[in-house]
């Protein structure tokens, strides 16, 4: 590796730090004066060993399945509380299963409970992974339910 | 009605009248009279709360040995039958176990009535079909055991019947053998009692008694069993007055609910509902003739005539019954010689649920004296629906017994208690809880009640703390000595091993608990901030701004320490701990149901940081004494207190989150560390529990990179004192990738701040 590129690699490290420290401090919606942090190596793309690209959920078959259909259906049908059971126990089973809880935010939304969509958004988001297409939906659905909630 | 009848009736009421009067003023009548009205509107009214464990979900690829299948149906009350016809019955043939399920009604609606076919291989349902047709079934719901009932006292429990729920061969049999004359006497019998004495005198002792079935309630509803004769007379003017305010229908159903039928360890069996089910496993509408036979027969003397410890004395009975029941025209011959070559009963009473689990009933009482009042949870007849996991529940109680008395035979100590919680990793449903070792004795709930320092638990709010502010696991912090003025007090914690480590990673104070190191960082983040952590992460209390904080010197009690580890767990996500899924009103309708509900308070690149660090207090640091299975299943944190006091572990595997305590209730120190003893005991149910591995979800904006150990610099893959650790980053090079930022971002940051503490004021309120 050639003295060029390490430079390269080491001046986007130093802003990236700045920036995960700058985010840091709004995620806590405080914005308190503290020391800076000793500096710590940057962080650099390495895939970790053995791991699969960054496997997405992927929903077991079994019981599961057949009662997330059902809730599917029920949703489709709005009836809306019926969904909302059905899915809870679908959780039961399947509790990090990110398709269920972005349904479950989408039966809220129907409900109009929109922050709790929101909330049910963003859990099923932190069970995505890489999954950019659930991402994707969840981002969706919460800048709706941010549009409900203003109207 | 013949002359004689008639006569007879107005005699008998005459003299009646002249019995009251001749005893008793009019002042004293009176009082009788309320006093009975009181004691027989309170019990006729009192339809007790039940409560059920959560329903046994069962579909194939659930994870469940024979043994524990055979357990949930027996505490669901199932009766093995020999042929499986009817609801609530099983039988078992080796792997494979046929049932028919009883029809529930949940929130959802009504459950059906199915028979299914069970066969269970290498722990595990291998295969769920409909018996007979073989056709597979994806998933299918027992119904809900009872556990227990809010009676008003707390060794009674009652399955209280309507009129129209009383099978007719029941009402004719208990008059016919017990008071012949019950739709004509007035309370009293004088026709009766005149037998009775007549038949006394000549067989030179006792073989009848005189009382009619109003004077065997009155009886049974006084809570003390006098027998002055003082006592005598005042039950046989109630049951004149009883007879007088009331009408018989009323009378003969209290008297059904009420009479006294047997005894199961501590708790009394009152009323032919739950004798039923103790005695045959089978609701009253479902008992044979004979067993009919068998439970009127018992009214006399439940232990003498108790079919299954005094089997002789109950088949002479049911036998007296029978030919009475014939003579009485109530069954025919041919039934009546039938019902005699029945065998007195195919099941063993099995101990069953009730009041099985006080330290978990106790949780749901107190959740729902917050919505409800007393009153309503004694007599409104409420189904609630509990998250009790008997299965989870029976592990826990097994486990802290012996292991604690494993550990007091180790090493030495004695008088240790301990308690455990165990929770849904992502759902918060309270799966188990142990007030104490011995789980079946009522009284200290330790679970929600001990108060004890958390020590090295508090650990964790620290060090996410310090990830928020931007430190990675990989920043060096000293481990070194500190004092520290408090209010002119001079403040020197220690290490556990008096040692300064000097320079060390984040990742490394975290996993080996280190003190010196711990007490440096919180003090450069800052107390407020530490304690900010700690309110975000679900600790509701307010909490002061001591530096001793920082090493755990303050009072929780476990379950308080499972509601802050539930966020840990969940990933971030604020899940308030249930142990009531719903209530229902007595006709089934759904009164309030506590639904899922999560609130984000931490970002998931933060949580992941986190829990990969306390995966590595499994791997190798004070939890790796506990060895896993495979590598990372676990993530926990150990806690040790002052003077080792208290002993503590909390930690989750992929499905569930355990703390558990051990400690003194005299709080003189017990010679453990979290390591050396909460964590065997929740080693040993974890393992017992066979809880998922753990797998995280490996959030977009993290990134590994390899540090060297001693540096704590980045380094190259063959450096030998080296290790991998995750970072937050942000790839720029990867276009599909999740910008953590960006300014809805900080709203929505914004926004969860305003809810939370939104949801704060109301917690606290």
């Amino acid at each position: 590796m050639s003295i060029t590129h390490e430079k390269f690699r080491l001046t986007r490290s130093f802003g990236t730090i700045h920036l995960v420290l700058f985010l840091s401090f709004v995620l806590h919606g405080c914005a308190i004066q503290s020391p800076a942090p000793p500096p710590s190596p940057g962080p650099e793309s390495v895939p970790r060993p053995g791991a699969e690209e960054s496997a997405p959920y992927s929903p077991k078959l079994g019981s599961a399945a057949s009662l997330y259909s059902q809730a599917k259906a029920s949703l489709a049908q709005g009836r809306y509380h019926q969904a909302e059971l059905e899915l809870e126990r679908a959780l039961r089973i399947e509790p990090r299963n990110g398709d269920y809880w972005y349904t479950m935010a989408k039966v809220k939304y129907q409900q109009n409970l929109y922050n709790q969509a929101v909330q049910f958004c963003l859990k099923s988001k932190s069970l995505a992974g890489r999954n950019s297409e659930l991402i994707r939906l969840n981002d969706a659905l919460i800048a709706e339910a941010r549009q409900q909630q203003s109207n | 009605m013949k002359k004689t009848t008639i006569a007879i009736s107005v005699i008998g009421g005459f003299l009646c009248i002249t019995l009251l009067f001749a005893f008793f003023t009019v002042r004293q009548v009176m009082q009788l009279n309320s006093e009975i009205g009181q004691l027989f509107d309170g019990k006729r009214w009192s339809l007790p709360a039940v409560l059920y464990a959560r329903p046994l979900e069962l579909y194939p690829g659930l994870e469940m040995t024979g043994e524990m299948f055979e357990q949930e149906l027996q505490l669901a009350g199932y009766r093995r039958d020999v042929s499986v016809q009817d609801e609530g019955g099983y039988s078992r043939s080796g792997s494979t176990f046929e049932l028919v399920t009883r029809a529930f009604v949940y929130p959802s609606g009504l459950e059906k009535s199915v028979a299914i076919t069970v066969v269970i291989i290498n722990d595990r349902v291998a295969q769920l079909t409909e018996t007979g047709s073989d056709s597979p079934v994806p998933f299918a719901r027992l119904d809900p055991a009872r556990i227990g009932s809010f009676h008003p006292l707390v060794h009674e429990d009652r399955i209280v019947l309507q009129p129209q729920e009383i099978p007719i061969l029941l009402r004719e049999a208990l008059i016919a053998v017990e008071d012949k004359g019950f739709f004509s006497h007035h309370g009293i019998s004088i026709v009766g009692i005149a037998r009775a004495f007549l038949a006394n005198l000549a067989a030179g002792k006792t073989v009848q008694g005189g009382s009619t079935l109003t004077q065997q309630l009155v009886k049974n509803l006084f809570l003390n069993r006098e027998r002055t004769l003082s006592r005598k007379l005042q039950e046989a003017v109630m049951a004149v007055l009883l007879d007088f305010n009331y009408s018989k229908e009323e009378i003969l159903t209290a008297y059904i609910n009420e009479v006294y039928l047997g005894q199961d360890g501590a708790r009394a069996i009152h009323g032919f509902g739950l004798a039923s089910q103790f005695h045959f496993r089978r609701n009253l509408q479902d008992l044979s003739v004979s067993q009919v036979a068998t439970l009127v027969g018992m009214v006399k003397g439940p232990t003498y005539f108790d079919p299954l410890r005094q089997p002789d004395n109950a088949l002479a009975r049911r036998e007296i019954v029978l030919r009475i029941m014939q003579s009485e025209n109530i069954i025919d011959e041919q039934i009546a010689v039938a019902a005699n070559r029945e065998p007195l009963t195919d099941v063993i009473p099995q101990k069953n649920g009730f009041n099985r689990f006080p330290a978990f009933l106790e949780l749901v009482r107190r959740q729902l004296q917050a919505e409800y009042r007393e009153e309503d949870l004694k007599s409104n007849g409420l189904k609630i629906m509990t998250t009790l996991d008997p299965q989870v529940q029976w592990q826990v109680e097994r486990q802290l017994s012996s292991s604690i008395n494993e550990i007091e035979d180790r090493s030495g100590s004695k008088n240790i208690e301990g308690a455990v919680v165990v929770t849904g990793r992502e759902n918060g449903e309270v799966q188990a809880i142990a007030g104490g070792r011995n789980a079946l004795q009522p009284g200290f709930n330790r679970a929600l009640d001990a108060s004890r320092h958390i020590g090295s638990l508090v650990k964790p709010a620290v060090y996410l703390a310090a990830l928020a502010k931007g430190y990675t696991l990989a920043s060096p912090l000293m481990d070194t000595e500190i004092n520290i003025d408090i209010d002119g007090e001079r403040w020197r914690p220690q290490n556990y091993d008096k040692i300064n480590h000097g320079r060390i990673g984040l990742y490394t104070a975290l996993a080996r608990s280190y003190n010196l190191a711990t007490v440096r960082l919180g003090l450069e983040i800052g107390l407020p901030e530490v304690i900010n952590t700690l309110t975000m992460l679900g600790y509701p209390k307010t909490i002061k701004p001591y530096p001793s904080l920082l090493l755990g010197a303050i009072s929780m009690s476990p379950l308080d320490v499972t509601q802050f580890y539930q966020t840990i767990a969940s990933g971030g996500f604020y899940l308030p701990l249930r142990s009531i899924r719903a209530v229902m009103n007595s006709d089934d309708s759904l009164l309030t149901r506590y639904g899922l509900e999560v609130e984000q308070h931490f970002s998931p690149e933060l949580m992941f940081l986190l829990t990969h660090g306390l995966q590595r207090v499994m791997e190798e640091g004070t939890g790796s004494r506990y060895t896993p299975t495979a590598s990372r299943s676990y993530a926990g944190k150990t806690g040790t207190s002052d003077n080792l006091r208290d002993s503590w572990f909390a930690g989750f595997s992929g499905d569930r989150l355990a703390v558990v305590w051990l400690g003194r209730d005299d709080n003189k120190p017990t010679n453990l560390t979290g390591a050396s003893g909460a964590l065997i005991v929740w080693g040993k149910m974890m393992q017992g529990l066979s809880s998922e591995p753990l797998e995280q979800t490996e959030p977009a904006g993290i990134g590994w990179s390899r540090i060297d150990t001693r540096t704590l610099q980045r380094t190259h893959p063959l450096n030998p004192d080296s290790t991998l650790l995750p970072f937050i980053s942000v790839n720029d090079n990867d276009p599909d990738q999740q910008q953590p930022a960006s300014d809805s971002g900080i709203e929505d940051i914004k926004n969860m701040t305003r809810s939370f503490l939104d949801t704060l004021n109301r917690l606290i309120k």
